[in-house]
């Protein structure tokens, strides 16, 4: 019953999202049981097939079944997301907090680390983990969750540096709590909310540089199914089967959107500021205008 | 809400202690503020009132009372897409809630002023203050630069800050806050206003700078022979610059009427309640204090 | 003054680091990348000299000073893989990705200059919700998606633009632009999801701020109160947010490249990564990194240009 009323609560944006993720991990679920072929099987019929009942996303060109590809790469994709916003979160909400209650030296010295590592684009700084880690997924990985640990504690950082001036942080530390109960009873559930969001930002960015390593061949090796690798291979082929190009690009992008909208939806809801004129001019008001009020006496002249 | 109360507040032979006849700079008539929504309760509930040219009205409330939305609704500064207004505001006259949205803004300006609670925040912090100043006068065919420039050193004169050159070529965090303050009453005087709205103006100042600024602005309502609606919580304030004084409370008016009288004898308990909150200096018990220099004598 | 000094040092300076962080990476690969070279052939001695030649013996300092004297000498060192002078190559291409990135960075702002105020101006107007559900979209699909998308729609199915290449614009010129078209449209649309977005955040945000009010009630008009107040207000958080973007597109250059099969840097950098061409990496990595300073560096200081609160620190 409670889940309900927090259901009808939640904002439309949220709901349209949940809904296509759960579109997406159904599909990606049950898939492995509707469909007799492997990912990586090839020869499974006519090469550069359109879609039909037996293939539904097609063949590509080297006869693998796209549908079980597309679909395992969905699987892929949402792994590394969770993987990086996990592990990310998990590194970088304690050590962004600290850093932020703590302050002097040891925030210093972090700010200044952070600085440089943020003087190069992220994909610049995966390229330069996977030279020199070697191409593959787990390497990919382990760059990734790499590079958003420093992203997530910045913004965990700022986040906290907002609420430690706060006067219920002064209060607390008044009653002589010990800072690691400040840091997680106090400060932290404040800044939840965009924690929450942070998290769905980074599951998305994680998922788009993945896919963009893969694409560029660096990511995911052969035949692994990355969304980006399999765009690399079926790329030759858009002037004849265009299908091969379009439904992983328009999987990934849905995927992409499905968490944005999350995102944008956590944002809004979260939010305690609502400006007053969002609210619809009340129709009643409009029909029923303020009569003034007869008053005793009242003719002033 | 009450009707009797309302009434009780604003029958016609406790309205003013002037003759009826002198004509108002400001009447304000049924005049109601309504959010959209419709189970807010009313920001303005059917207000009656009249400034005289040249007049000070102080107007005293807690939080919530309606009393800056008031000032927000003879300015204009209301947002429609907000609010419900309906009744009369006549400004010499003219019922500005009829007028269109242009015209309501070329009398905003030039005949009322307003001051709003933060300085700090009034001012734009990219823009240097001379600039803010002569902005408006130069706008739509006003001024000429070099006019608008003379102008603007003559109201930081009027407001008292020296060195008129210099400030001019500051920006507004270079200055202190009385400071601020100052040049934000010199921005709203720019154009000779008939009327100035002065929301809070003390309220973020510290207790000394304070006082400079009451001074201040009654010396300038003087010398400028301005009407003066000054806006505030604190009764102490008011009591020094008005001459009389109109307390609301839940947007309602429920007492007005001169200043001596009002603080000498308030009618309604809440003016009580308010008058009985102003700090002051305790009575010093002088036989204790001889007792504490050493004299031994009770 | 002092603020441009001290960021100007401070760009210079974290150049300088990571030019150490790039060598140092390098150098951390595992394996000896003379006896790689050599394969089956391998001679010590000739492997020792080679190493010399590649400037791997000697300390780090060594290594690095030997390396950055080169660097200053417009010498970068010889790729691995066919022994050309790495500078040479970088040259024609480093001009032809920065055609790419400029024109591309133009497109965007023209995108997202209008969208931005139009979406403000229009709020919770259809205007508005079609353009921020549109940048939603835009936000979501990557960047190669975007450019295979416009490949398919442009190239393929209406045959008006090639799908890619490059053609020296002093050859044929109007081919030139026409192969132009399509990677700047990418590259500007991507950014432009964002940037509109930030934009129109900051104008509305620069409407409900106190000194607008206060503009109002000192009977300025509307346009007057958008063009003195608002959108100087607005444009300096904005600012921040375009020199992020760029930092992404620099990124997004080696993608963008790499659908359109454009010639530039980033798709010798991607191509040279995959190859293990070292000297050719490390001095691409960083002119990418320099490049992303420099523009932060232009950014940081027009901000100081529009907001004077930030010249005093």
């Amino acid at each position: 019953m409670k889940f309900l009323t927090l259901w009808r609560g939640l904002n439309t944006r949220i709901r349209v999202s949940i809904y296509m993720l759960f579109f997406l991990a159904a599909l990606s679920a049950i898939a492995p049981f509707i469909t007799p072929f492997h990912s990586d099987q090839m020869g499974t019929g006519q090469t550069l097939l359109g879609p039909t009942w037996q293939h539904p996303f097609g063949i590509d060109s080297m006869g693998r079944d796209q549908f079980s590809r597309v679909t395992e790469g969905i699987r892929l994709s949402a792994f590394i997301g969770f993987t990086v916003m996990s592990t990310s979160l998990l590194v970088g909400i304690p050590v962004g907090i600290l850093s932020a209650y703590k302050g002097a030296f040891l925030d210093s010295l972090f700010s200044r680390v952070l600085d440089l590592l943020f003087a190069f684009p992220n994909l610049l700084l995966a390229l330069v983990f996977v030279t020199i880690l070697g191409s593959g997924s787990w390497t990919a990985l382990l760059a990734l969750v790499i590079i958003y640990i420093p992203i997530a504690s910045r913004f965990v950082r700022s986040a906290a540096l907002a609420e430690k001036d706060r006067d219920y942080v002064s209060a607390a530390k008044v009653n002589g709590a010990s800072t690691f109960r400040i840091c997680a009873r106090h400060i932290l559930p404040n800044i939840a909310p965009s924690l929450l969001v942070l998290g769905t930002n980074i599951f998305a960015f994680a998922i788009l540089a993945e896919a963009a390593l893969s694409y560029l061949g660096v990511g995911a090796k052969p035949p692994t199914p990355s969304l980006g690798k399999i765009l690399t291979e079926n790329q030759g082929f858009i002037t004849t089967s265009s299908h091969l190009v379009i439904i992983p690009a328009v999987t990934l992008s849905f995927l992409v959107l499905s968490l944005n909208l999350l995102g944008d939806g956590l944002r809004d809801y979260l939010d305690p500021k609502k400006s007053s004129s969002q609210h619809k001019k009340s129709w009643i008001r409009l029909l029923f205008p303020r009569q003034s009020a007869p008053v005793n006496g009242g003719q002033l002249q | 809400m009450d009707k009797t109360f309302v009434s009780k507040a604003v029958s016609a032979s406790e309205w003013r202690s002037t003759p009826v006849n002198s004509p108002s700079l400001v009447s304000i008539r049924n005049l109601s503020v309504d959010f959209w929504r419709v189970a807010a309760p009313p920001a303005l509930n059917n207000v009656f009132l009249d400034v005289l040219p040249g007049e000070a009205v102080g107007l005293v409330g807690e939080s919530g009372s309606g009393k800056s939305t008031l000032g927000f609704a003879i300015a204009g500064l209301l947002d429609s897409n907000d609010v419900q207004l309906s009744g009369e505001i006549l400004f010499k006259g003219q019922n500005l809630l009829t007028i269109s949205q242009d015209d309501y803004r070329k009398i905003r300006g030039s005949k009322i002023g307003y001051i709003f609670q933060d300085a700090s925040s009034s001012l734009n912090p990219l823009l240097k203050i001379g600039k803010q100043l002569t902005h408006p006068l130069m706008a739509n065919g006003g001024m000429s630069k070099a006019d608008a420039i003379l102008r603007a050193k003559e109201l930081l004169d009027m407001v008292e800050i020296s060195q008129s050159q210099r400030r001019l070529n500051q920006y507004p965090h270079e200055i202190s806050g009385g400071m601020k303050q100052r040049v934000v009453i010199a921005a709203a005087l720019s154009r000779d206003p008939l009327l100035l709205i002065a929301d809070e103006p003390t309220t973020a100042l510290d207790v000394t700078v304070q006082a400079q600024i009451i001074d201040l602005l009654l010396r300038l309502k003087n010398s400028l022979s301005m009407s003066l609606i000054f806006i505030s919580h604190d009764l102490g304030v008011v009591a020094r610059v008005a001459d009389r004084i109109v307390v609301m409370k839940d947007g309602n008016i429920i007492e007005t009427g001169g200043v001596e009288q009002v603080l000498a004898n308030p009618r309604e308990s809440y003016t009580q309640l308010l008058l009985a909150n102003i700090p002051k200096l305790r009575h010093v018990d002088e036989s204790q204090s001889l007792r504490f220099w050493g004299n031994n004598e009770p | 003054m002092k603020y441009y000094a001290l960021r100007i040092t401070g760009g210079l300076l974290t150049i300088f680091v990571s030019s150490l962080l790039v060598f140092s990476l390098i150098r951390l690969i595992p394996g000896d990348p003379a006896a790689e070279l050599m394969g089956l052939a391998f001679d010590p001695e000739l492997a020792h000299l080679l190493r010399i030649r590649l400037g791997l013996e000697g300390s780090f300092i060594q290594q690095y000073s030997a390396w950055i004297t080169a660097v200053f000498h417009g010498d970068f060192g010889y790729s691995f893989i066919n022994g050309a002078p790495v500078g040479q190559e970088i040259g024609d291409r480093l001009i032809r990705t920065i055609q790419l990135l400029v024109g591309g960075v133009f497109v965007g702002l023209a995108i997202s200059i209008p969208a931005g105020i139009v979406s403000a101006r229009n709020k919770s107007k259809w205007q508005d919700g079609g353009i921020m559900a549109f940048t939603t979209l835009m936000l979501s699909v990557p960047q190669f998606v975007l450019g295979i998308f416009l490949i398919y729609i442009f190239a393929v199915r209406l045959h008006v633009l090639p799908a890619g290449g490059w053609i020296d614009p002093h050859d044929d010129f109007v081919e030139w632009l026409k192969s132009m078209v399509l990677p700047w449209l990418c590259v500007g649309m991507a950014m432009s999801a964002f940037t509109s977005r930030v934009l129109r955040a900051s104008i509305l945000d620069a409407k409900n701020m106190d000194y607008t009010r206060t503009a109002r009630s000192w009977g300025l008009s509307e346009k007057e109160i958008a063009r003195k107040h608002v959108y100087k207000n607005a444009s300096a958080p904005t600012l921040t947010v375009v020199g992020l973007e760029i930092g992404y597109l620099l990124g997004g250059a080696f993608v963008i490249e790499n659908v359109f099969a454009y010639p530039g840097i980033g798709q010798l950098t991607v191509k040279a990564i995959s190859q293990r061409d070292y000297p050719m990496v490390q001095t691409s990595i960083l002119i990418f990194a320099t490049g992303f300073i420099l523009v932060n560096l232009i950014v940081d200081l027009a901000y100081g240009f529009i907001d004077p609160r930030i010249r005093q620190q």
